[in-house]
């Protein structure tokens, strides 16, 4: 099994990996001349590149740095306090 | 009639092995739940678009209870495909109630898709909620039985709602479900709309869902998962296909529940906040309304029903084998069971949209549908939920329950059965097929047209490949915090949980005071009415500053001593008579 939390040199490994695949497939992309009719944002040359990479940044930041401490309780918050509490 | 075998109903036969398995012996239910919805599914094949089946009701009215045209027939289709897959999935069950009920959900799932009339409609569509919240009620946690009445009660509403519609639509005259967008937008407009979109888990009215979902049994929300929200698409697309307004809701949902999904530690939440994402495509090609987002809404919806319950026969198996639910006492399953380990990785490629697996076929026919109706930012948004979904159930799942190093707070209990992993593999290679040849085993049959969609390009291909290389990166830089915790997440169910339910049990404590109160006040009356009634005319002659003399026997009674005084001194004079006389 593979720790990827503890381990930062396997996780900068497989990130370098992510990264090297995401070019590989964007320039044979573009040697397939992929891009060049693009009709949408995200079909442009690096758009999606971008795309992906700051949308899943604002998701990680609004899920984890935002929602997380305001929504979140502890496992048995509707149960406290209510005699019913298996209703 | 329904009952003739050339025009049996696929939904009745489904109901009909329900009941069969319910009454017979745990070996033959084994069978019967794993091979008869075969039966349904031929027989539902036997039916060709055009088909109308109807009778006779109170005298003047028809019922037309079995309709089937392009767009339910691929509905009807694929709930008897997955109906078949379920089967095999529960039949190790030993509920024989379990058993009934699910079948019966199949049934009336696919008897609201084929329903051609209002009553017939709304017949099923309340049978459907009954018969699902058994599925919840049917598990042996304490929680699950208020879970199921909150389902129960969300339920009762949206029924309530059609019924109210289907009601005004009936005293109109119209009689036939059809598209309702050419108006009148009246009050049957919006109440029928309401009703669908508490089924469809439209964001706000979503929290039945995740709520409900999670509390059924382990095989119930395998059932769960792909017909409630399937048979709302439907009737969204039958009654409301290009209602704008959806269009705004769809955007919502995919983006709520893509979000929601990267905070849960619950893998059956997670998944549930996954449907509401992927309902979110469909509800927003409803919305759109041309015949390619139509199509594509209708395409994603069948491959949602094999991809996600995929993912919930293999999350639930790993729940049936460990006992355990929540992901961060997980990890190292991939090496435990590694025949999961594969559907979990064809499921979660399939709803992420990974080329050669069924979602990528079927979810970027709305996202170009949306971008072809030069709508540039809906087509943004739902591809920034197709980034939310790589990294919840891509990322975030497939790492922190089967890649991560085993934490050792789930060893086995029981063994997978054989059936699950029967189902799982059917599911696999059903995503698999329909990914690899879309023309052949999906295409051909979408209801609204060609589709116009070639989904094998150059750059829808690479398109999704650099969103997954890429999208993995924030991910593995922020890991440390991204495993999820012991913890739950408020959402719109807080609302009649907490207040709703405060305000609910003030109310009934103040109907309780005041019914106590008009009690002792009832009771104080009754006792001063029988004091005065006990001597009405002591009432009637009531004098003010009198002295009132109570009632009383012993006033009215003579000594003892009077009586024995009268009868000696009649002695001693009969004595001294009979004396005097002799």
């Amino acid at each position: 099994m593979i720790d990827l939390v503890g381990d930062r040199t396997k996780r900068f490994k497989v990130i370098s990996l992510a990264a090297a695949l995401a070019l590989v497939v964007f320039a044979v992309t573009f040697a397939l001349g992929g891009y060049s009719e693009p009709e949408f944002l995200l079909q442009k040359p690096g758009g999606m590149v971008l795309f992906a990479f700051v949308g899943c940044w604002i998701l990680i930041i609004l899920a984890k740095l935002i929602l997380t401490p305001l929504l979140q309780r502890d496992e048995d918050y509707y149960e406290k306090g209510c005699d019913d509490s298996d209703v | 009639m329904i009952l003739m075998f050339e025009n049996f109903h696929p939904g009745i036969i489904f109901i009909l092995v329900g009941f069969l398995a319910a009454l017979c012996a745990p070996k033959e239910r084994r069978m019967i739940l794993a091979c008869c919805p075969v039966l349904a599914l031929l027989g539902m094949l036997r039916f060709a678009p055009g088909t109308d089946l109807q009778f006779k009701f109170l005298e003047d009215f028809t019922i037309h209870y079995l309709y089937v045209d392009s767009l339910s027939w691929v509905f009807a289709v694929i709930f008897c495909v997955f109906g078949l897959i379920g089967g095999i999935y529960s039949c190790h069950n030993k509920s024989p109630l379990e058993a009934l009920c699910s079948m019966a959900y199949v049934g009336s799932s696919i008897g609201v898709v084929l329903a051609h009339d209002w009553i017939t409609f709304l017949f099923f569509w309340e049978l459907e909620a009954v018969t699902s919240t058994f599925l919840i009620w049917n598990d042996p946690r304490p929680t699950s039985r208020g879970a199921g009445i909150r389902y129960l009660l969300v339920h009762t509403l949206s029924g309530n709602l059609v019924l109210f519609g289907v009601i005004m639509k009936l005293v109109q005259g119209d009689i036939l479900v059809h598209n309702l967008m050419a108006g009148p937008y009246d009050a049957a407009f919006w109440s029928i709309l309401a009703g669908v979109c508490i089924n469809v888990a439209a964001v706000p009215m979503h929290g039945w869902l995740v709520d409900g979902y999670s509390a059924a049994t382990l095989t119930g929300s395998v059932f769960m998962s792909s017909y409630t929200t399937k048979v709302a698409v439907y009737s969204l697309l039958r009654i409301f296909g290009g209602a704008e307004l959806l269009i705004g809701v769809g955007v919502l949902m995919a983006l709520y529940g893509a979000t929601f999904a990267v905070m849960e530690n619950d893998m059956i939440k997670l998944l549930s906040y996954h449907i509401v994402s992927q309902v979110g495509y469909m509800v927003a090609g409803a919305g759109i309304g041309t015949s390619m987002s139509m199509n594509g809404a209708t395409a994603h919806a069948v491959c949602d029903i094999l991809f996600k319950s995929l993912l919930f026969m293999c999350c639930n198996a790993i729940t049936y084998a460990t006992g355990i639910r929540k992901i961060n006492q997980l990890g190292g399953m991939a090496k435990r069971y590694p025949l999961v380990f594969i559907c979990f990785v064809v499921g979660a490629f399939s709803i992420a949209g990974v080329p050669f697996f069924n979602g990528f076929v079927s979810k970027m026919v709305t996202i170009e549908a949306a971008e072809e109706a030069h709508m540039g930012m809906v087509a943004l948004l739902l591809e920034l939920a197709s980034v939310g979904t790589f990294l919840s159930i891509c990322f975030k799942m497939m790492y922190f329950i089967f890649l991560a190093p085993d934490k050792g707070m789930a060893p086995e209990q029981r063994a997978i059965e054989s059936n699950m992993k029967i189902a799982m593999v059917m599911g696999a290679v059903l995503c698999t097929v329909i990914g690899c040849f879309p023309e052949f085993s999906l295409y051909q049959f979408l209801p609204f047209g060609p589709v116009g969609y070639v989904p094998y390009t150059v750059m829808h291909f690479s398109n999704q490949l650099i969103m997954g290389f890429v999208a993995v990166i924030p991910f593995l830089m922020f890991l440390p915090r991204m495993e999820p915790h012991t913890a739950i997440s408020l959402d719109t169910d807080w609302f009649y949980r907490r207040p709703f339910k405060a305000c609910v049990l003030g109310i009934a404590y103040l109907c309780f005071g005041l019914c106590r109160s008009l009690g002792h006040a009832w009771g104080v009356g009754v006792r001063q009415i029988m004091v005065v009634t006990d001597n009405p005319m002591q009432f009637l002659d009531a004098r003010p500053f009198h002295e009132k003399k109570r009632y009383s026997p012993d006033n009215y009674r003579t000594s003892i001593a009077d009586t024995i005084m009268i009868i000696l001194t009649v002695l001693f004079i009969c004595i001294f008579y009979f004396r005097t006389s002799l």
